[in-house]
């Protein structure tokens, strides 16, 4: 009982006792999650395009943020440092397709796998001969300091009603964005998706409301006022079987709803594409959305800085930066003459190349491109935790990310990441806390990812049906 | 010239079916054996056991496993450095808690036993999910099993540095000393853990399991079992339909790659480190195993054998290689130079040879057959 009382129950009443330092523990999960997105996003574009699960992705980082702080260190800015790696970038991706890719056409995706964990260690190898293995310091002229908002310089009402509004118009801008990848993707066995609410979904709505009432009956019997963590976990104690309970309940019932409006959202959708209604999506969309989730960024910003939660300013620098770079991705990718090319490598090899687009070209375009991201990661990993062989290591964690939000899809990538980025340090900090456990954050985002896979294989927003059995 | 097998007729169905029918194979499969039991016993020096062939059966072992997975049934598998850990630390906790008079032979089965079904529990994303989102999904083995080992003081039975050290242990244990009930095993009983063991009698224990152990990997992967493995791989489907339960299949392929690991580990711990932590079994491991299993040849039992000879002696070579070529450079760029070089050989082998050593081999042997007339 004391087990899941620690599971189940006290991380959420240490959440509610300091709302604060919970908006703290979010956001710096948040800023994490973007970094582990930008990782997450070098994969996600060069599985697209070549097939190819390139584990080299995080020895790209390391190797982009060794080439700059190297070439910093000879006395050259940081602007032209930036654009003189990112050339050296540019240039390894023509070296890898000259030396690596053009010889594995056709090969199993294993092999090629392989051979990008010996590229990991070439890399590896390489940037460290070149610009020694001694870790360094990255300089990008941001401070890392808290952002501090005065009392009493925004009016808080206005400041959530922003928030409230904007966030609102974001999810209705991702969910066209959504509905409109998924008319994209749709086949005939989506047609097939399954009823509204389907009988044990019934049963197990009942179940979880029964429980939940019997959890509400015995609190109501010695309600409890919680003002601070630690009289309650002992009062609790007294309590634990109906506060468990009234909790269990609720986590059923909140469960049932989301299998209900998924499964809801699914048919509808499915019979939207069906009966093909959805209009095209164009880039006013973009727009709109851009403007929305930077509106419901800066607002949220805001209120966190009311709420006294302070934000760190280099990592607030990263988000915008992430989001940035997505932003000009998507738009490389849906306006420009080589992103339709490269969509239509994604979606079939053989169909692109008939109609004249060249394969290897757009190989060298997509690493090229992954290698530019791998900038943008390192610059922002190198100069938070400077530059050393660990930044590698961060690929691995950009994996989970990649089963939660789909191998084959950029905002799944970026959500899946804010996701992994917050649960990781919620578990770590809550329920490290309650179970008397540390270093969660070392295995949490991979069993995250493990379970998600038993529900969703295919991912948040995987479009193809992936391999499954 | 030599090696022909013109005139060899079959006479009945077990030769035909022998694992090497023609008998210039036998011969040299025999002679090979024999030299592998007696030369290094006469000749090698303590450095050669300790660095070169301990390891290298070690990692034998583990690929034979991680081939059984990968190049059998055709589930990816990332997580073979967990299940070695599972080897090594349930080995230890069962020869120094429960059965301190057992030899290290029930020992290492026990605990191969142990990681079988750890890797049966790990093995069930497998029956959802396929290729690379599977290899992800091990990962999860790989990081949580290694956090338990690390966090949980149980493990190493509550050791304040979290190692686990190997105590002196013979093969056969108590029961095969004067007055066990296994007392003419007496003459094969020597201490083979602990540092003071002789690496002789450690490497021919190794060397023992290893080739019954592959022994048995090579029967069960032409019997039954195997087959439907095979089905399973090729298409999973097409499988089903003609009567293949993928839920036995693949959890029993999870079980025996993990057994294999799991015995590995536990000889790793055993004969090769004396004392680890969970450190001697991280990711790195797990990848090295793979790239054995790859480069050595997918589903292939003498590809096991090769790629982790390739693995284990090429970064060897590369240490010796350097300063005897005269090159003489600090420490740390030659361990940069180092890696770049694996990591360009591994490259090199890859587009080569994809299909790995195993098929090089065989190439090798069709080319011999016609020698010295191609026509």
């Amino acid at each position: 009982m004391d087990f899941l009382l620690a599971l189940l129950v006290e991380p959420f009443l240490a959440m509610g006792a300091r709302p604060d330092f919970f908006g703290q523990v979010f956001i710096g999960g948040l800023l994490t999650g973007v970094m582990y997105a930008l990782v997450a996003l070098g994969f996600v574009l060069i599985y697209k395009a070549s097939g190819v699960f390139n584990f080299a992705q995080g020895v790209m980082v390391l190797f982009a943020a060794l080439t700059l702080v190297g070439l910093m260190e000879k006395g050259i800015p940081l602007w032209a440092a930036i654009i003189l790696t990112a050339f050296v970038m540019l240039l390894l991706a023509v070296v890898i397709e000259w030396a690596i890719l053009r010889h594995m056409v056709n090969q199993d995706q294993i092999i090629l796998f392989m051979a990008t964990i010996g590229l990991t260690f070439f890399l590896e190898g390489f940037g460290d001969t070149l610009w020694g293995s001694n870790v360094k310091k990255l300089e990008i002229g941001i401070p890392d300091a808290r952002l501090v908002i005065p009392p009493g310089t925004l009016d808080a009402r206005l400041v959530i009603a922003v928030f409230a509004v904007s966030a609102l118009a974001s999810l209705f801008f991702l969910h066209r964005w959504r509905a409109h990848a998924v008319r994209r993707a749709f086949d005939f066995s989506r047609a097939l998706a399954p009823p509204a609410v389907t009988p044990r979904q019934i049963f197990f709505a009942v179940l979880g409301a029964a429980i939940l009432a019997v959890g509400l009956a015995g609190m109501q019997a010695g309600w409890l006022v919680i003002e601070d963590s630690r009289p309650a976990r002992a009062a609790l104690r007294s309590h634990n079987f109906f506060i468990s309970a009234a909790v269990v309940g609720a986590i059923v019932l909140v469960g049932v709803a989301l299998l209900v409006s998924a499964n809801a959202a699914g048919r509808r959708r499915a019979r939207a594409a069906a009966e093909d209604d959805v209009p095209p999506l164009h880039y006013g969309w973009f727009v709109g959305l851009g403007v929305a989730v930077a509106a419901f960024l800066v607002s949220g910003v805001a209120w966190a800085a009311m709420l006294r939660v302070t934000i760190n300013i280099f990592e607030l620098f990263a988000a915008v930066l992430a989001a940035v770079l997505v932003i000009v991705l998507a738009l490389f990718f849906q306006k420009t003459r080589v992103g339709r090319a490269l969509r239509a490598v994604a979606d079939d090899h053989a169909a692109a190349l008939s109609v004249g687009i060249s394969l290897r070209g757009i190989w060298v375009i997509v690493w090229a491109v992954a290698g530019l991201v791998a900038l943008a990661a390192g610059i922002i990993w190198g100069g938070k935790s400077g530059v050393q062989f660990s930044l590698s290591l961060i690929a691995l964690k950009a994996l989970p990310v990649l089963i939660l939000g789909g191998f084959t899809s950029v905002p799944g990538a970026i959500i899946g990441g804010l996701i992994i980025g917050v649960g990781e340090k919620l578990a770590e900090v809550y329920w490290g806390l309650a179970l008397g456990i540390d270093a969660i954050e070392n295995w949490f985002a991979y069993m995250l990812a493990l379970v998600f896979l038993l529900f969703r294989p295919q991912g948040l927003f995987g479009e193809k049906i992936i391999e499954r059995v | 010239m030599f090696y022909r097998e013109a005139g060899q007729f079959k006479t009945s169905y077990a030769a035909d079916q022998a694992i090497f029918p023609i008998p210039q194979d036998r011969v040299v499969v025999f002679v090979f054996l024999i030299a592998a039991f007696v030369v290094p016993p006469a000749f090698a020096s303590t450095y050669w056991f300790n660095a070169i062939l301990l390891p290298l059966l070690i990692y034998t072992m583990a690929a034979l496993g991680l081939n059984i997975l990968v190049g059998y049934c055709g589930q990816i598998s990332l997580g073979t450095g967990a299940f070695m850990a599972v080897g090594a630390y349930s080995s230890y906790k069962l020869t120094t808690v429960y059965f301190p008079d057992l030899g290290l032979v029930f020992i290492f089965l026990m605990s191969g036993a142990v990681a079988a079904a750890v890797g049966v529990l790990f093995g069930l994303p497998s029956l959802r999910i396929k290729g690379f989102y599977l290899a992800v999904a091990t990962l999860a083995a790989q990081f949580f099993l290694q956090w338990l080992f690390n966090k949980v003081p149980w493990f190493s039975n509550h050791n304040s540095t979290g190692t686990i050290e190997s105590p002196p242990r013979t093969i056969f244990g108590k029961i095969a000393e004067p007055g066990g009930t296994l007392e003419f095993l007496s003459f094969l009983n020597p201490m083979v853990s602990s540092p003071n063991a002789s690496p002789a009698n450690k490497y021919i224990f190794a060397l023992a399991l290893v080739v019954l152990m592959a022994l048995a990997a090579k029967n069960l992967v032409r019997g039954r079992m195997g087959r439907k493995w095979m089905a399973i791989r090729d298409m999973d489907i097409a499988a089903q339909l003609i009567g293949i339960r993928p839920l036995h299949t693949k959890l029993s392929a999870f079980a025996t790659s993990s057994f294999y690991c799991g015995v590995a580990g536990a000889m790793m711990l055993f004969l090769y480190l004396n004392s680890a932590e969970t450190l001697a079994f991280s990711i790195t491991e797990s990848f090295n195993v793979l790239f054995m299993v790859i480069i050595g040849g997918l589903g292939s039992i003498l590809g096991s054998f090769l790629g982790a000879g390739f693995i284990v002696l090429v970064p060897i070579l590369l240490v010796n290689a350097l300063p005897a070529l005269g090159i003489d450079i600090d420490v740390a760029t030659r361990r940069h130079i180092e890696l770049m070089l694996f990591g360009g050989l591994m490259i090199f082998f890859l587009i080569v040879e994809p299909h790995g050593f195993a098929r090089l081999w065989q190439l090798a042997k069709e080319k011999l057959r016609l020698w010295p007339f191609p026509h």
